[in-house]
Order: structure tokens, then sequence, then C-alpha cells
């Protein structure tokens, strides 16, 4: 009889126990979604901005559905490790970098810790070229995002500063040998400039006493504009390099749609906003269960032409009325 | 009688319980089920429905996309036909590029006279190289019946989707076609936002062109790869041009997921939108719903089950303490023990009643053993051998004096022949109140054997009851009446015998006499033959004598114990002879009418007592000159034997007392009044009837009635 009762207390609470599990909620939201964000520094918190906007679209808003990490080495490379460790450490369901630099730094980190914690970079210089990916269709590993196609669209750039300023023959191309990619860039470069009958020069730069050296040889070559690529250095460089270039009345040509705000007459690249906004679609896809490896790597939806005039006023020249019909933003004098 | 056992699911507990759970449990059951059979049909449905309008939304907004995109193409001809095939380059230029920074979705614009030779061109991405010569718009077809044509989906180097749209230039005046105007339009950013739509967590979202090959889907890999998807059955039916209905089809998708799919497909371009959900997933609410009713379910039942057992246990405690208090009755047979009442409820009030019902059984048990000590005293106390016996003539129950008189062995089961092998004792039970004598401890005793016949169907299952009574006293009274009756009549008879022997005493004396005087005288001595002569008459007288006395002893002696076959009219004969004597007294004339070999079974002494009682008695009756007839005849199975007299007769008061011990009408010291009495036992033991007949002042007839015997039989 005792064992009955014992029997049948026992299917009672493990009934009443499967009754509370069956009727508990479900469990829709185990925890908010956690992402990691490594930016070298402050420029690219916009992309971060990018990225949380769209993210909050597509349903990751910051307020209980997703939360952020974001660890920024305030331009001190050396630091980018040690936040980035820190970052792995917090365990997050995403890591994001912010560039290549980033990129790379995550990597190397899951790496070394054998994490397959996904990573996707918002922006990057050819990705498969600088080790991030396998390939761009299937990228293989933990890793995926967004090639910001900067590189692949200075011909664009050479082209459209030639459609502007149609007169200038001679044009300098002004790039950093540690961005990777560098020199496979170089014979598009020499051919679109002899397809549109330009001289080009290329100089390369990596701190600041080598920009001054540079002008001087780009003076002494008659370099009537020039064209940025794409690199750290240089990003973080440009507005000294603009008003160098602009004391010698030189056009300069940027990457980035903010290069144009500080100085540079034109400028035909993705924003750093849109690269935060076009990587929240494969971070949206990788928070819900989608892996890396079988994200393609994008290039992106949106190509800013930026024009600024008061820097052709300042300069003395008159962009092409065509080309001018080409830009998205156009900077007043 | 060992107590039944019962298996635990027959306990009122265990049924009140089941029966409380089935109740609710069953009803709840159906409903549950029923509710979730509708719950599920409707989901079923409303997700179906769901996707299918979302395919159907997504199909409208790829039209929408393409047509505006073709209309914002169309309406930059009208406006600006002539400058875009005119000779300003500048002008045309402009139109481009303002075309391309306005429309986001165009990756290139070309624009062509009428004989396709590219006029113009401006280009997002790629490098643009001053026009050649003759170099044409590729990718063409296109017909002027149409507003605007669209190419097959080709991939950009860096794997964007983008297809052609293609506008004529008509003139405005004469709306003669004077060129086209064709636009690289880019799909990827209409694909991503359709692809990331979420459909569910596992859902996903995939365009074909109208030959079933992938252009979107949410995992773009799968268009990078171009996988193959050409096999779906949506696709299959979108191919076939079935139109789609919102019930979809389940399916295995390429990895081998079951699917639910549905499609709608896309006027123009006539493409394909297609929406898989597996089923697991797309159900899941049904499934969750399911394990909410489950739950609920459950819930249900343990409250159902709990307020059964609650109420069950509650119900059968009463019960179980009744039954509990009637095992402890039982086992200690205290009747006078009392259950305690707990409520007053049906239970309490049979707890009440069953308690009533125990005293009222003490009390009938009381008086029962009472009873029983005063029947075992009875019993015991009756002097008699008491035995109970089955069919099969065995021992079931038996006295204290039974077992004192045989008990040898223990008689338990003993069958009845074992026992009472007795001399005469049988247990044929055929002759009811048989008195046979027996040794019993040593002592010789009269046994009176009867035996009763039981209803079947009693407690002890019995057959028989057995009476052995002890007659002892009876029958030795009986025998000293019989013999003080016996002495009595022989006195009687002595004075008849004295007084008949005087007369042959007197011949021989006055013959002596003679003799002697004659043989006193010496001179004249009596001769040899008068000698002879005298001690003649005096051996016949003497040997008359002789028969007189030995007639009366005859009658006297104590005769042979037991009966036997006796010749009915040879002690008729006899008595006659020895009453002669006095009947010659009394000048009464005694009439012999019996016949001969009339048997009956009996004991010669006690026929010849009852056959002298009533002679004497008859001859008693009869004055001076009277006769006394005797007769004894046999009629059929019956010997009758008559002795009538014609004497004063008895009376009718007298008649009914004639039987009666120590009655008689006689003088005393001239009978005893145990005579007819006596007779009547004696007649009785031959079984047979003494009746009498008289008429006051006219005579008596005494007939005795005996059952007739074969000679030589027993």
């Amino acid at each position: 009889m005792k064992k009955t009762i014992g029997v049948f207390v026992i299917l009672m609470i493990a009934s009443l126990i499967l009754a509370g599990y069956l009727l508990s909620p479900p469990p829709n939201k185990a925890h908010p979604p956690k992402i990691g964000v490594l930016v070298v520094n402050d420029l690219r918190l916009i992309k971060v901005d990018g990225l949380k906007a769209s993210l909050s679209e597509l349903g990751f808003a910051e307020e209980g559905e997703v939360t952020y990490q974001i660890e920024n080495a305030q331009n001190n490379l050396s630091q980018l490790s040690r936040l980035g460790e820190r970052l792995v450490e917090g365990k997050p369901d995403v890591l994001v970098a912010a560039g290549a630099v980033e990129a790379l730094i995550l990597q190397e980190l899951t790496i070394k810790r054998d994490s397959n914690i996904p990573v996707v970079f918002m922006g990057t210089l050819s990705p498969s070229e600088i080790g991030l990916v396998q390939n761009t269709a299937r990228p293989g590993k933990n890793l995926t995002g967004l090639n910001n196609y900067h590189y692949e669209l200075t011909p664009k750039r050479l082209e459209l500063l030639h459609r502007l300023l149609p007169g200038i023959k001679r044009v300098a191309v002004l790039g950093d040998t540690r961005v990777p990619f560098f020199e496979q860039t170089q014979s598009g470069l020499i051919k679109v400039a002899e397809g549109l009958g330009l001289e080009l020069h290329t100089y390369t730069v990596s701190n600041m006493e080598e920009i001054h050296k540079v002008f001087l040889e780009m003076q002494e070559a008659k370099v009537e504009g020039i064209v940025l690529l794409p690199g750290f250095f240089l990003e973080t460089s440009t507005r000294q390099i603009v008003d160098i270039a602009l004391q010698r009345k030189i056009p300069v040509f940027g990457v980035y749609p903010q290069d144009t705000e500080e100085g540079c007459l034109a400028s035909y690249g993705t924003s750093n906003w849109s690269q935060g906004a076009q990587s929240a679609h494969i971070v949206s896809k990788v928070l819900h269960g989608q892996s890396p490896q079988d994200i393609p790597v994008e290039t992106p939806d949106q190509i800013i032409f930026s024009i600024n005039l008061k820097t052709a006023q300042k300069l003395g020249v008159s962009p092409s009325l065509g080309v001018l019909s080409l830009a998205d933003q156009v900077v007043q004098p | 009688m060992s107590e039944k056992k019962f298996p635990w699911w027959m306990r009122i507990k265990v049924r009140v319980l089941v029966f409380g759970v089935l109740m609710s449990v069953l009803p709840l059951l159906f409903l549950g089920f029923a509710s979730f059979n509708a719950a599920r049909s409707y989901l079923q449905e409303s997700i179906q429905e769901q996707n299918y309008e979302r395919s159907i939304l997504l199909a409208g907004e790829i039209q929408d996309f393409i047509k505006n995109n073709a209309d914002s193409l169309s309406h930059v001809t009208l406006t600006n036909a002539s400058d875009l095939v005119g000779e300003d380059s500048i002008a045309r230029e402009v139109i481009l590029g303002t075309m391309l920074r306005e429309v986001p979705y165009f990756e290139s614009l070309e624009v062509s006279d009428s004989q396709f030779r590219i006029l113009g061109r401006v280009s997002r991405r790629e490098v643009v190289f001053p026009v050649k010569q003759e170099e044409k718009l590729n990718n063409l077809e296109f017909s002027m019946d149409n507003d605007f044509s669209i190419s097959g989906v080709f991939f950009s180097e860096d794997g964007r989707p983008q297809v052609n749209l293609t506008v004529g230039i008509k003139d405005q005046q004469t709306r003669k076609n004077i060129g086209y105007l064709q636009a690289k339009t880019d799909l990827k950013v209409l694909v991503t936002k359709f692809t990331n739509i979420q459909i569910g967590k596992a859902g996903y979202v995939y365009l074909t062109d109208e030959k079933g090959y992938l252009i979107g889907h949410s995992d773009f890999s799968r268009v990078l790869v171009q996988e193959n998807v050409r096999k779906n059955p949506a696709v299959q039916g979108f191919l076939s041009g079935i139109r789609p209905t919102h019930q979809g089809n389940e399916y295995n998708n390429a990895d081998g997921v079951r699917v639910i799919g549905m499609y709608a497909p896309v006027e123009n371009p006539k493409w394909g939108v297609f929406i898989e959900q597996p089923v697991k997933e797309a159900y899941q609410p049904v499934t969750q719903f399911f394990m909410r009713v489950i739950g609920i379910m459950l819930f249900i039942i343990l409250g159902v089950t709990l307020i059964s057992v609650f109420f069950g246990l509650k119900l059968t405690k009463p019960i179980e303490h009744f039954e509990e208090g009637v095992r402890q009755i039982i086992l200690t047979e205290d009747l006078n023990a009392v259950i305690p009442q707990e409520n007053d409820d049906e239970i309490g009030r049979l707890v009440q009643a069953f308690n009533n019902l125990l005293r009222q059984l003490g009390d009938k048990t009381t008086n029962l053993r009472n009873e029983q000590e005063l029947l075992q005293t009875v019993v015991s106390g009756i002097g008699a051998g008491m035995a109970l016996v089955d069919e099969e003539k065995r021992l079931l129950w038996w006295n204290s004096i039974f077992e004192g008189w045989f008990a040898e062995k223990d008689l338990k089961n003993l069958s009845c022949e074992d026992v009472l092998r007795r001399d005469g004792l049988d247990c044929a039970f055929g002759e009811n109140g048989k008195v046979l004598a027996l040794e019993v401890q040593g002592d010789r005793r009269y046994i009176r054997q009867t035996y009763y016949e039981l209803s079947p169907g009693n407690s002890e299952n019995a057959a028989y009851l057995l009476l052995l009574e002890d007659v002892t006293q009876q029958v030795e009274m009986e025998a000293r009446v019989i013999e003080t009756e016996k002495m009595a009549a022989v006195g009687l008879l002595a004075s008849g015998v004295a007084h008949e022997i005087n007369n042959p005493l007197a011949i021989v004396s006055a013959h002596s006499e003679e003799l002697l005087d004659r043989m006193r005288e010496e001179d004249d001595p009596p001769k040899n033959e008068e000698i002879q002569g005298v001690l003649r008459v005096i051996f016949k007288q003497m040997d008359r004598c002789k028969q007189i006395t030995s007639r009366l002893l005859n009658f006297a002696r104590p005769g042979k114990q037991g009966r036997d076959l006796i010749n009915v009219s040879g002690a008729i004969q006899q008595t006659l002879a020895l009453l002669s004597g006095r009947a010659k007294q009394k000048k009464i004339t005694l009439i012999d009418e019996t016949q001969s070999g009339l048997w009956v079974y009996g004991n010669e002494n006690e026929w010849q007592q009852v056959v002298l009682n009533i002679l004497t008695n008859a001859m008693d009756a009869s004055v001076e000159g009277g006769c006394v007839r005797a007769r004894a005849y046999r009629a059929k199975s019956e010997i009758r034997v008559e002795v009538e007299d014609y004497g004063q007769g008895i009376s009718k008061h007298h008649l009914s007392k004639v039987f009666d011990p120590f009655f008689t009408t006689k003088p005393p010291g001239q009978g005893t009044g145990l005579g007819l009495f006596v007779s009547y036992g004696i007649v009785q033991k031959m079984q047979g009837q003494l009746l009498i007949e008289s008429t006051e002042g006219k005579g008596t007839t005494v007939r005795i009635l005996l059952p007739f015997r074969e000679s030589g039989g027993s």
C-alpha cells in the first residue's frame, strides 16, 4: 500500500512538473543577443551607428532586444588585441569588426582561442585578398561581411576625376604599401589611365614625414590631381593631405563621402554609415542562425559621389556639368 | 472459512478515484482533442494563408519595382527624347547622370539611336571609357509593342543580380522610334529586402526567373552557386503555370527538410516568388498550442485526481473503519462490541444498523447457547442414547450416553454397523421401536431402538436420529408384572388344580383303603387280580394327577425367553385343559373351536399367559351352566383368536378402563387387576391387537388379531 502511495505521489509530482513545463511560456527570448564591436578609432563609430540603426529596423532594437559591447582603441593600434580579447571573453553572439585592421585582429583571436564566434566585418578592402575569407561566395570559416569596394572603385575615381576636370592629364595615385592588394591594383589603374589618356604617377606614404616628401615629388612631377587610395593611414591623414594639396592647388579625389567634407574636391565610395547599415543585414542573418561560412561577402549597395564646390572654388576649377549631375552630394560654395 | 482476498482494483476507494478521474478526463480529453483539432486546422490554414498572402505581396512588390523602374525610364524618354539622342552629349550626360543619381537601383544607363548604336553611357561602378563608334547595345530583347523589355537575370562580377530594362525613345511629335534607353538594373537591394523577411526562424524566401533558375534567396550563397530548385514541387507548379492556392505543398527541400512551400507568380517579369517554411516550425504554434492543451489537461487531471483522492478517502474511510471493526469482531467473536459511528450519513446509519444487528445477534446467540446448554442437559440427562447418522449410516453426532455405551474408540464417521454390532441391533432401520437385550458395560440391558427420519438440508446433514432407550427397568418391571400376574394366575389355577387333584386322590384313597382292608382279612386275602385291578386304578388316577400337576407346572415354569414361532391353537388348547377342572367346578362348558396350523411370532409363555387371562376372565364372567368359546382361525394374513362368553358383560364405563393397570371389578384377593394390562402389552409386543366387545348383561367377546407367520419362517 505504501509503495502504491509512493508511486502515486511520484506520478503526481511528475505530472505537475510536466504540466508546468508545458504551460510555461515559450522561451522566445532566452537572452537578448550580444554583439561585440571592435573599433580602431572614433571615425569608425559612424559605422556602428549605421549598424545599430539598421539592426533596429530589422527587429534588433538596443532596448532589450540586443546588447552591444563596443571597444574603441582610440587610434591606438597596439590596444586592438587586448580590446579584442576582452570582447571574445564576453562571449558575444557575434563579433563585429569596424574595418580591416579590426577584422584581422578578431580573426587572429578566434583562431588562437579556437572559437567559432561569428565575425562580421563592416566594410573592408577585398576580404579575400587580405585573407579574411577564402571565397567571397562561400567565405568558409567564421568571418563574413562587407567588401567596401574601395579599392575596386579606384579606377572609377580616376575616371570621375578625369570627367570632372577633363583638362587634367597628370594624376597622382597616393597609396600606402602596407595596405594589402596595393600592388594588384596598379595594373588596373595603369590600364584605365591609358584608356583615358592620363599620365599616372604612383606615390606611397606611411607617415606624416613622408607626406611632405611626396608632395615635393608631386610638385616636381607637376601632378595636376591626386586620387587617394584607401588605407588606414591615409584615411586618418586625409585632412592633412588635403590641406597640403590645397596649398599647392592640387585637387584631391577622396574615398569616403566625409573626405569631401574634409576638403577633397570629390569622393566616390560608400559611406561609413552605409557600410554599417548594410552590414546589419549580415549581422541579422547571423543572429538568426545562419552560419557565416554560408553568407556571401557583399559589395556596397550604395556608393556616394560627393563633390565639394567650395573646394572647387578654392582651387579655381569648374567641374563638368555632366559629371555634376551624377553627384549624390554637392557641397555648395 | 478463510477470508476471500480482494484485488486492489476492486476496492471502493480505487473505483471512486478511477471514476472521478475518468469522468473528468474523458470529457476533457474529448473536448481537448476536438478543440486542438479545430485549432490546428485553423492555425494551419492561417499559416498557409499568411505565407500565401506574403508571397502574393512579394510578387506584387517585384512587379511594382520593375514597373516603377521601367516607368522612370519611360518618363525620362518622354520628357527628354530629343536630348537623349541629340548631338549635345553634355545634355545627354546630364540626363543620364541625373537618372543614375535619382534611381539608386540603376547600375548603369546606356542610350542608343534607333539602330542600337550607343550614344552615351554612365555607370556606377564600371569605368566608362569614351564610346567607340558603332558600339551597340547588348542584351537587347525589345519589342515596341511593349512598354519595356526586360532581359534575363545575370550576375555582376561581385555577384549582384541584374537585369537590363530597355525602353524605346519615341519622337514626341512623330511617335517614331528614335532610340533606346537601357538601364542595367540592380536587383540586389530588392532581393536583400525580400530575403531578409523573417519567415519564422527557419523559413526563407527565394526568387526564380521564368525558367526556374534561382535569382534570389535568403541564403544568397545558394544563388551564387546556382542551386537547382527546379525539382521543388512548388517550382514545378510555377513552371507548369498552375495557379497557386493557399493550401501549399508539403515536400522535402534540397536539404531533406520537410517544408511547406507557397509560391506566387510575378506577372511581368514572369518570375516566381517562393516561400518555404519547415513544417515543424510552421506548425510550431500548433505544437505549442497542443502542449498547452496537454498541460492544461494535466493540470485539470491533477486537480481532479486530488479531489477524487480526497473525496474517495473521505468516503471510504468510514467504510474501512467499519470493515476493520467487523474484522475485529470476527476475530475476537465479541458480539458485545460496538463499532463507533463516525457520522450520520448512510455509512453512519449502516454502522448503527450493524451495531443493532450485532446486539440482536449477541442476544440470540446467548439465547441459543442457553438453549443449547439446556438441550445438552436434556439430551445428556434424557437417559437415552442418541445419535445422528447420515444417509450412509455414518455417525455424525452422539450424546454422552451413547458414547458411554459404545465408545470403544472414536465414533466420528464410523458406520452404524461398526458401532451397533450387537445381537439384534442393526442399522437397517426397518422395525421401529424394537426392544433388544445387549451387554452394555458388563450389564445386561434392554434397549428400545427407535429411529426418526430427518428433513434433508439440516445443518448436520443427518438423515436419521437414532434413539436408544434403556428400557431395562421397564422390561424388568413388565416381566415382574407378568410374572406376578402369572403367579397370581397360577395361584388361581392352583385351587382349581387342587380341586381337580382331589378326585383322583379320593379314588386312590378309596381303592387303597379297600385294598388294605382286604389284605387285613387273613381269610379272604385279595387275589392278584383284585390287587392288580386296584393298582391299575391307582396308576390311572396318579397319571391323571400327574397330568393335572404337569399342566400347572408347565404354565408356572419360567419358560423360554425371547421370541419364536408359536402355535396359537396349541397354547389355547393347553390352557383350556388347564382350566377344565375349574370349569367343571363352576359348571361352565369350555368349547374349543380353534384351528390348527396357526403360527405367530412371540413368546410362548407370554402367549399362554394372555390366553389364560382372557379365558379366566371369561370364566369368571360366566354364570353356572354357561359356556365359553375359544376360537382361533386364519383370516387372510391375520390370525384371529376370539374368546366369547355369555356372562354379565362389561359396562361401557368399565370398558374404557379394562386395560388400565390394577383395574378390576373382582373382589379383593381375586385378581391383581393386571391381567388385561399385561395381556394388552404382550399382544402389542406380538404386533397384534387386543379388542374387547361387550354388551352388559349379554356377554363379552375378546378378539385378538395377530399377524400370521408361515411355519418355519422367522
